[in-house]
């Protein structure tokens, strides 16, 4: 019976350890959640900043061309942004999201470039808009 | 300036405040577990990419889908 106990008090505290090591790791858990929150915030931007832009064309104070090439950018980002939805629904590598982040925030710097708003004013404020999409990006990939 | 350009630059204002808002509120979470609106959140996400997709191919490809 001593025996029993013994074997008993080695054993509990040794399960008890096994079941810590099987509960998700925080760390893990909250990447999924902050990135999913981070990426609908900055979907719901990009689609606000399309329409504006798409108003900025309408009101004249946007070219054609520009706003050819402003929508194909809207476009390619919208899907590199789907693309990593797609990730993140998989519960898909993290180091492979976070580089895929990267890369959206490095492309969202591009986005001024092909806007050519014909109103100084506006035209700062979408780059700024640029920027500040740029920074909710940021706030997922500095969770590695 | 014309008032229609007036309207713009105060969206544009407006969209930027909320974006950097947002942005300080993510930063904000970081300490957060995981919660139940995560897949939601994807799915709002995708929705959005998807609109955005679908009205950028409808401008560069009108005759597609018309």
């Amino acid at each position: 019976m001593k025996r029993f106990l013994l074997a008993l008090c080695l054993v509990l505290p040794l399960s008890g350890c096994k079941l810590i090591t099987a509960a998700p790791t925080p760390g893990v858990t909250q990447f999924y959640s902050q990135a999913a929150l981070v990426i609908n915030d900055f979907s719901g931007i990009l689609l606000q900043a399309q329409q504006l832009f798409a108003t900025a064309h309408g009101t004249g104070l946007v070219s054609d061309a520009d706003y050819a090439a402003g929508t194909q950018a809207f476009k390619s980002i919208a899907t590199n942004g789907d693309s990593i939805y797609s990730l993140l629904k998989a519960g898909g590598d993290q180091a492979t999201i976070t580089a895929q982040i990267k890369a959206l925030i490095a492309q969202v710097g591009t986005m001024p470039t092909a806007f050519h708003i014909n109103n100084p004013a506006a035209q700062a404020q979408f780059t700024a808009l640029t920027a500040a999409m740029q920074s909710v990006l940021d706030a997922t990939a500095s969770l590695i | 300036m014309t008032p229609a350009e007036i309207a713009l630059i105060a969206q544009l204002l407006s969209l930027a405040t909320e974006a950097i808002a947002a942005a300080i509120t993510a930063r904000q979470n970081l300490g957060d577990n995981a919660n139940a609106t995560e897949q939601a959140n994807l799915d709002s996400a995708h929705a959005n990419f998807q609109t955005i997709i679908a009205s950028a191919n409808k401008i560069l490809n009108p005759t597609i889908g018309a």
